[in-house]
């Protein structure tokens, strides 16, 4: 396992949480676009989790009341496919979860400003996503 | 009432390949309506639930739709900054996204691949 201080590697895989209304069991590809829109208060860009600081990818649910857990999927992207798309990963630390990091690029202030530009981007990451899932949504809460 | 989608978009709508995965228009309505019981942060991360005056347009535009013979869409979600998403997934790559942002506005999508993005912004003005 690495430390958070440690440097992100192209070679990791960062962990994304999927609310259920934003994920189809049984569909081709799974992940909607809408997993990776910014909400409005992140200024500084979408919340990931490196992997590789983390136990099991489905760690990064302590992120989350305990209460919503069973409403998310958990799904990998490859830290090398974001940087193909323009998207670096930035450590920011919180007290619940090692390894969380945020992806700078895609907050909410640009997304707003060219929404064309990012939708390409956002079915792109769900595509990848859609990929790799490590578990779907159990319920929702 | 909404305005027209634009042309563009209707072709690939009312085009002859239909959309994967398409819900059934019952099913659309229903899933709208659901959205009614959300309130903010429905997903415990900040997510804002859609205003019961978008839903009531998103409703208006599916009504609007369905008169003009549009197939129905593979996804209906709610966005997490308060809109309503209407998306069909066709062949190819191909997709069209309607996000019903505000009661009276709409962001509609066109993606085709090797394409520039097409996006149009959509109104709907007051019945006189």
């Amino acid at each position: 396992m690495k430390d958070e201080s440690e440097p992100v590697t192209p070679d990791e895989l960062v962990v994304r949480l999927v609310w259920a209304f934003h994920f189809k069991s049984g569909a081709r590809e799974p992940v909607q676009r809408e997993a990776f829109e910014p909400k409005g208060h992140e200024t500084d860009g979408v919340s990931v989790f490196r992997a590789a600081c983390l136990a099991d990818p489905e760690q990064a649910l302590g992120a989350v009341a305990a209460e919503k857990r069973d409403g998310y999927a958990v799904v990998l992207l490859p830290v090398a496919d974001l940087a193909a798309l323009g998207l670096t990963v930035q450590p920011a630390k919180i007290d619940t979860v090692p390894g969380h990091a945020v992806l700078p690029e895609l907050n909410i202030t640009d997304w707003k400003a060219d929404k064309p530009r990012w939708r390409v981007v956002q079915k792109e990451l769900a595509r990848i996503a859609s990929a790799r899932v490590v578990r779907p949504p159990v319920g929702v809460g | 009432m909404w305005a027209p989608l634009p042309p563009e978009v209707m072709s690939h709508l009312n085009g002859p390949a239909a959309p994967d995965g398409a819900i059934g228009w019952e099913a659309a309505v229903a899933k709208i309506d659901e959205f009614r019981a959300l309130a903010d942060d429905y997903d415990g991360q900040g997510a804002r639930a859609p205003a019961p005056e978008t839903i009531d347009a998103a409703a208006e535009l599916v009504h609007g739709l369905t008169r003009a013979g549009v197939p129905s869409p593979t996804w209906v979600t709610p966005g997490v900054n308060g809109s309503v998403d209407l998306s069909w997934e066709f062949g190819g790559g191909v997709s069209v996204a309607v996000d019903v942002t505000e009661p009276d506005e709409a962001d509609v999508f066109l993606l085709v691949p090797g394409r520039q993005p097409g996006h149009w912004v959509v109104t709907q003005t007051a019945a006189v």
